[in-house]
């Protein structure tokens, strides 16, 4: 019989008589039985334990097997091989299977966020099917920074398809010389993702979640009473415009209107099993999310399968697939900009309107409207949807005519995977062939349909869309792996070659009416189809145009170290583009990287003392990476292209003629974007592996970044292709500490991570005093790219305080002539964290496990961009409540719709601390007993319950400081999908 | 373990475009090229119009409030500084033609008649550019060919070589023969540059050094050729959609109702010159026959409105095609909302009114073509050409020609009578900047622009209280020194982006 440390029984303990094939594994009692002589040995093992030798006396033999707590070992993915973790040199962060399961995260990105020092997961939406960003070591571009994605050998641009529960293990390749063997796409850092292989006797897992999901925070707008006072005080509303349309009662709350609470079931049900000569992995997930919007009008539907098998056909040969499937429906709504998001409508409405109004009983600038435009929106009940008195043609719409007025559907599916041979013609050399794909497909069909609601929010017409997009992606990678000891030295070479090819292929078009025709046969939903339009609808139809892109690489690594003590890497990468991307004679790159380390602890001078330290390693490296996400598309070419077409005739009889001229300069010397980062770090366990310890300090400069949009000269008359021509540098230093133990029943851990983070901008094209990012309505842009400082820091006039005469924002005037102009504008934040942190403790006792996930981050900024000052617009209560009156002289922010105040809006005045801690998870779960399990052949069952993005600890007013514009946007909000808080349930069983 | 043989397969050829260094060969190319330079014309259109517009005393920048377009107030009221984008826009727009007609003139061999109209064309094209940068920035590089990158650092050429480039490009376009000419006045199927419109840009560049001899004998050449005449219609339809390649038109871009293609016939310049819609409300249903979006902007001034009555009388028919005020507008179906306000000052632009039926798809897009010049500004630059040389006869001929098409008796031409004529026939028609500036009128003009902002304001603001409409002016600025013309305002300022480049570029004076 065969148990572990707390006497439980084991099951799928590989027990082998030693030097022979002779083997079996324990059974759901732990009971196992071999046929051995006396004296033999055997030896038992399983993943994760220690394994044991012990030699057979009698006929019974009992084992306890020990948990292996020297993760030391651990092997690690680190591109086109494996490395013991002990011998690392570069800095390789991971995320295992437990930080994966039981999250009601669908997305794998998501599981970095907080669990790894130096990865930053950004969201600019939390819609359901969102996906997010992903930044390793910061902002190292002024295009892309998205890492590249490796999924068992695969590049992949999107993992939205794998259930974070079929993943084993995430690596995080976060310095240059580890991500180097990917070389010209590997800038900004490696994200690898190893899926599950099936493992023991035969073993049938299911889980179940159920989510309850509301909007977290809130922030506070204007009531009625206040909104009144505010716009009387303001000069814009008359009081006799109030007694006219305002019944004196109505106080809307329109986030009531809009949202709701809603529910997220997620099942998942795997098989699996394996032994030495193979694995299966079976795999079916289902994910249904409706999102907070009232109604069905967010939702995120998924189905994924993963196939994963192995088989070892010869001694010499293994043959692996990894496959995952997925299908997907995804709906949404309008958000995350300032004309039209559906999460600005709620803030931004005015309290005086009702959501519905009878039509027999509408007010009066309704009735009149109603009278005119029959097509008005309303619930078909007999109720139209209230429309303001107050706000004019402002594009805050209510939300339910914002939800009706239009739809788009979106669904598609993928099928990825990697399928390979390993050749082991002799014992050292192992020879792969690896071929890599993915064939998607995704369509969407979406309508938008006659409505009246007011001037500019109106559509007179039906217009359908459509689109079918097919791409395709295969690569084909051929290395060996070649492992050679020459008495103390061990050294181990990696050769190989990578040929990939992406073709995109679609159609999109569409069909609409006009003022004059409705443009469909039946104002009807079951005539919304291209094939019902009137013959005389408009139509545009794009696509069909085949595109290829193709690279191709050479790659070489070799390992060496002396008696795992002094450990060095060297590797290279040449890596060529096709000529959309560079021309010929720049195609080529040549990423270069060394690293070496020392490990004091097998030093003899240091070994006595290994009970207290029992590790210690001195990592330092550097290493060459590049980037081409910002290239493509022939920007370096000059060539002959159209300018567009006039019309010759009249609008009865008329033809059109094509223009043609040189497209752009051209830019034959133009080259790949490339980061140089050198890392030095130390790895350290101390007190028998109970504390462990990494510190990594890095320094990463991307030079040659892709610069459009220069001008070289104002006289040339031609637009300026790009030019290398930025450069930006990430510093910080980055701190994962982890202490686990065990006091009799009572097991427990802590692991916390931190990072810092200093990155600033060191040179752009001279032509450019700054690349201006995104912009705010009409005010100008608000985030900056600019030598000296942070990428797309914030922009605008710094504040500093309300004039106590007049109630007008007051700014600094920073370049001293006297008036407040736009060469005021300074820095008055940034979007970029200066610190985060995560941390996670775990607990167990007898059945009980206890998880406490909480990350945060500090020293960003948010620009609010939820307030308007036009139109009439509610406005947080944020800017009114403390607002400077005649009886408030010293109120802190501007008098009612001050004339400055559309500065105030881009001025350090809208500019928020966005630092928070939210608590992710707390999670507790139970095990019921095995024996009372056993009786229904269940070998385990876990129920648990969750509270999930539930506590956030912030002085943000607005919804979720986790959810704001990424890139150029970085920290701007306009009114993104706030993360919902969530009630979990769930359980999983094993058979 | 090898894939060299792969790297061909990276040569993969770009699509949809054609090779630089194979182009400009046949008949076909050089039409393709100057069709290029009609499409760059047609872009430029917005930002030429709403620039000398705003610059001039026609109108206020007008909207739906302050700061509804900073860059249009600034452009309005002289408080603009280097950087400012309509003038960078434009300067760009510029450049940019010239270099289209460049690359037809160095790379198209001109053996054949195609051949020969591309270049014909390119050259009017370069001078017509030519003659806007130098009115109103004075002396710029002159770029007569392709640069290459170590020529990027241009200095600025004397006036002389710049107006000697304008004439010779412009005497060779008009005596190559080449260019288009109509059948008669009526024939509205020419859309490209005619002869007549070279000769009139001719005489504007010759004009505009003095040469008044020489421009009245060019502008007298554009009168006898018979091919232009005054427009006969409804005086008040000459700008609209109804009266698109008419008799008067001298050049369009032509704009096409094809709900095919609406996305390319994109602008916002219906929508930014009509009446700010959704402050005004219906009196009569007559209102929905007005397009329901409008903003408001470039409204105009009521000393113009003064100006026409002094000369015509409140009934007069030009004035009465040309604007309303806002009882007429009342009258018409239109009025200001109840405890609304608008950029006004009570009067509204009527010539350029936008029709619900001329923008059929969405709420910017109208088929109106865009008016370049039409032939009441060639006989009044032929009166005062005509004028200056002391042909009076000539120069009375003109005048009354445009004087008795706007219902108005006989007057002798005179420099004041000429230039009240050209204000009030073409007043919004961007003629007006560049006038007042070789008049040396612009200062005491323009110097108390910005001081204030008019508002028209409906007080009435509940159900019972009746209309209340009445224009407030409310002062923005305070510091003088921060608003109005200045002498330095008769050279627009070299772009900062060329400053900044360019070590060999001198500011023009004051900027």
């Amino acid at each position: 019989k065969v148990v572990d440390i707390q006497n439980e029984p084991m099951i799928g303990v590989s027990v082998l008589e030693k030097g022979t094939t002779n083997g079996t594994i324990t059974d759901i009692d732990g009971n196992y039985q071999i046929s051995v002589r006396q004296g033999a040995t055997l030896v038992f093992s399983y993943i994760g334990y220690i394994t044991q030798e012990k030699t057979v006396s009698a006929n019974t033999l009992n084992v306890t097997m020990d948990e292996d707590m020297q993760a030391l070992d651990e092997v690690v993915v680190i591109g086109y091989g494996v490395q013991r973790k002990s011998s690392l040199t570069g800095a390789v962060s991971s995320v295992k299977s437990e930080d994966l399961e039981a999250r009601t995260i669908a997305r794998p990105e998501m599981a970095l966020q907080g669990k790894t020092a130096g990865v930053q997961v950004l969201s600019s939406t939390a819609r359901p099917g969102a996906s997010p960003s992903v930044r390793i070591r910061g902002i190292s571009s002024n295009g892309s920074s998205e890492p590249l994605y490796v999924i068992d050998g695969r590049i992949a641009s999107d993992i939205g398809g794998i259930d974070p529960n079929d993943i084993e293990s995430m690596e995080v390749l976060k310095d240059g010389a580890s991500a180097a063997i990917y070389g010209a796409a590997a800038g900004n850092g490696v994200v690898l993702i190893t899926t599950k292989r099936g493992k023991g006797s035969g073993k049938i897992t299911y889980n179940l979640q159920h989510t309850s999901q509301s909007l977290g925070r809130i922030p506070e707008v204007m009531n009625s009473q206040q909104y009144k006072d505010y716009f009387i005080e303001a000069g814009k509303i008359a009081e006799g415009a109030f007694n006219l349309n305002w019944d004196g009662v109505t106080n809307t709350d329109w986030t009531d209107v809009a949202f709701e609470n809603s529910s997220m079931m997620r099942h998942n049900l795997t098989f699996q099993g394996g032994n030495e000569s193979g694995a299966l992995y079976l795999s079916l997930s289902s994910l249904d999310n409706d999102g907070m919007v009232v109604g069905n009008s967010d939702t995120y539907n998924r189905l994924t399968g993963m196939i994963n098998a192995s088989w070892k056909i010869k001694p010499w040969l293994e043959v692996v697939t990894n496959n995952q499937i997925e299908h997907y429906k995804v709906q949404s709504v309008a958000e995350g900009n300032e004309y039209g998001s559906l999460l600005l409508s709620v803030l931004q409405l005015d309290p005086l309107t009702k959501p519905l109004y009878p039509i027999s009983n509408l007010p009066q600038h309704m009735a009149d409207t109603y009278a005119q435009h029959p097509n008005m929106l309303g619930d078909g009940k007999g109720n139209l949807y209230g429309i303001s008195a107050f706000t004019g043609n402002a594009e805050a719409i209510n939300p339910l005519a914002m939800r009706d007025r239009s739809f788009t559907k979106n669904r598609g599916f993928n099928i990825n995977g990697t399928t390979y041979l390993n050749f082991n013609p002799i014992k050292p050399l192992t020879i792969t062939s690896r071929l890599g794909y993915r064939l998607s497909s995704s369509s969407s069909y979406g309508v938008s349909h006659d409505y009246y609601y007011h001037g500019t929010a109106k559509q007179d017409y039906i217009q359908v869309n459509a689109s079918d997009y097919s791409p395709t992606y295969w690569q084909w990678e051929n290395f060996m792996n070649y492992d050679r000891k020459f008495g103390d030295h061990n050294t181990t070479l990696m050769l190989g070659t990578s040929f990939s090819e992406s073709r995109s292929f679609g159609v999109s078009g569409n069909k609409r009416g006009d003022d004059q025709n409705i443009g469909f046969l039946q104002d009807d939903p079951l005539f919304w189809y291209f094939a019902y339009a009137t013959s005389d609808a408009a139509k545009d139809i794009s696509g069909g145009e085949e595109n290829f892109s193709r690279k191709l690489a050479y790659f070489g690594r070799l390992n060496y170290d002396y008696k795992n003590k002094y450990l060095a890497q060297f590797s290279l990468r040449a890596d060529a583009a096709d000529l959309s991307v560079l021309p010929k004679q720049k195609r080529w790159g040549y990423f270069p990287a060394a690293s070496f380390g020392w490990v004091i602890s097998e030093e003899d001078f240091i070994k006595g003392s290994n009970d207290f330290m029992t590790h210690l390693k001195l990592r330092a490296s550097w290493g060459q990476n590049g980037s081409t996400a910002s290239l493509g598309g022939y920007r370096w070419n000059v060539s002959v292209g159209s300018t567009g077409h006039i019309a010759i005739g009249n609008n009865n009889d008329f033809y059109y003629v094509n223009g043609y001229a040189p497209s752009a300069t051209g830019n034959e010397q133009l080259k790949w974007e490339t980061s140089e980062q050198t890392n030095i770090g130390i790895d350290a366990r101390f007190l028998n592996n109970r504390l462990s310890l990494t510190a990594d300090y890095f320094n990463k400069e991307t030079k040659d970044l892709i610069v459009s949009g220069i001008k070289a000269s104002t006289v040339v008359g031609n637009t300026f292709s790009p030019v290398n021509a930025g450069n930006i540098t990430n510093k910080g230093i980055e701190l994962e500490l982890g202490w686990q133990d065990r006091i009799g029943d009572f097991s427990y851990g802590v692991r916390g991570n931190i990072s810092t983070l200093k990155n600033k901008v060191t040179y752009i094209h001279e032509s450019l005093a700054a690349i201006d990012g995104t912009s705010l309505v009409t005010y100008g842009a608000i985030t900056r790219f600019e030598v000296g400082k942070p990428a797309w820091y914030f922009y605008g006039y710094e504040f500093t305080g309300v004039d106590k005469e007049t109630g007008e924002p007051i700014f600094a005037d920073q370049d001293g002539d006297g008036a407040i102009t736009d060469n005021d504008k300074t820095e008055i934040g940034k979007g970029i964290a200066d610190l985060t942190y995560g941390i996670t403790l775990t607990a167990g006792w007898k059945n009980f496990d206890l998880i406490v996930f909480g990350t945060g981050s500090h020293g960003n900024d948010i620009y609010m961009g939820l307030n308007r000052v036009d139109y009439n617009l509610n406005q947080l209560t944020y800017f009114t409540e403390n607002r400077w009156t005649r009886n408030n002289p010293n109120g802190t922010t501007p008098r009612a719709y001050a004339t400055d105040f559309t500065k105030f809006m881009t001025s350090s005045g809208s500019v928020f601390d966005g630092s928070f801690f939210k608590i992710k998870q707390i999670q507790l779960g139970y095990s019921i007993p095995r024996n009372l399990l056993s009786k229904i052949s269940i070998d385990n069952l876990r129920i648990y319950g969750s509270l999930e993005d539930y506590f956030t600890f912030t002085d943000y007013p607005g919804f979720d400081p986790e959810v704001t514009g990424v890139g150029s946007a970085l920290g701007v909000d306009k009114g993104s999908y706030p993360n919902s808080k969530k009630v979990v349930v769930g359980l999983a069983v094993t058979f | 373990l090898s894939n060299t043989s792969c790297e061909s397969r990276l040569d993969i050829p770009q699509k949809g475009v054609l090779d630089y260094s194979f182009y400009y060969q046949t008949d076909e190319h050089a039409e393709a090229a100057s069709n290029a330079l009609y499409i760059e014309l047609k872009g430029t259109y917005y930002n030429y119009t709403m620039l000398k517009n705003a610059l001039s005393d026609d109108v206020w920048a007008g909207g739906g409030g302050r700061n509804d377009n900073a860059e249009l107030e600034g452009c309005n009221e002289f408080s603009f500084g280097s950087d400012q984008s309509f003038i960078r826009g434009v300067w760009e727009s510029y450049y940019s033609l010239i270099y289209k007609a460049n690359v037809i003139l160095g790379h198209i061999e001109p053996d054949t008649d195609v051949k020969k109209r591309a270049h014909a064309e390119a050259k009017f094209f370069r001078a017509f550019a030519y003659f806007d940068l130098i009115s109103m920035w004075g002396e710029v590089p002159l770029v007569d060919h392709e640069l290459t990158p170590d020529e990027y650092q241009m200095p600025k050429a004397s006036k002389e070589e710049l107006w000697a480039l304008v004439e010779q490009d412009l005497n060779d376009a008009i005596n190559s023969g080449y260019l288009a000419e109509k059948q008669d006045a009526y024939d509205n199927s020419v859309w490209r540059v005619t002869k007549q419109v070279a000769q009139t840009m001719l005489g504007k560049a010759l004009l505009w050094q003095n040469k008044y001899s020489e421009a009245a004998k060019v502008f007298n050449e554009v009168r006898n050729s018979g091919k232009y005449k005054l427009y006969e219609g409804e005086y008040q339809n000459i700008l609209t959609y109804i009266a698109e390649g008419n008799s008067e038109s001298m050049l369009e871009s032509n704009r096409i109702l094809d709900l095919n293609n609406p996305m390319d016939e994109f602008s916002f310049y219906e929508v930014m010159n009509h009446w700010r819609m959704d402050n005004l409300a219906a009196s009569s249903a007559q209102f929905y026959d007005y397009k329901e979006t409008g903003w408001g902007f470039m409204v105009p001034q009521k000393k113009l409105y003064d100006a026409f009555v002094a000369e015509e009388g409140v009934d007069g028919y030009r004035l009465n095609h040309t604007m309303k005020t806002y009882e007429q507008m009342n009258e018409l179906g239109v009025k200001l909302q109840k405890g609304k306000s608008i950029i006004n000052e009570g009067v509204f632009l009527w010539k350029r009114r936008f029709s619900s039926s001329e923008a059929p798809i969405t709420f910017w897009c109208s088929y109106n073509n865009y008016r370049w010049m039409r032939y009441a500004e060639v006989l009044l630059l032929a009166a005062e050409a005509n004028f200056m040389a002391g042909n009076q006869s000539e120069a009375d001929a003109a005048l009354n020609e445009v004087r008795s098409r706007a219902r108005l008796p006989f007057k002798p031409a005179t420099l004041e009578a000429i230039k009240l004529e050209k204000r009030l026939e073409l007043c919004s028609e961007y003629t007006r900047y560049q006038d007042i500036i070789r008049w040396g009128d612009a200062e005491a003009l323009l110097k108390n622009q910005g001081a204030t902002t008019p508002l028209l304001i409906n007080k009435s603001s509940s159900q019972n209280e009746p209309d209340n409409v009445v224009v407030e002016y409310v002062q923005y600025n305070t510091d003088p020194s921060r608003y109005g013309f200045k002498p330095k305002h008769y050279l627009l300022p070299i772009p900062a982006t060329e400053m900044r480049l360019n070590p060999n570029m001198v500011q023009n004076e004051g900027w």
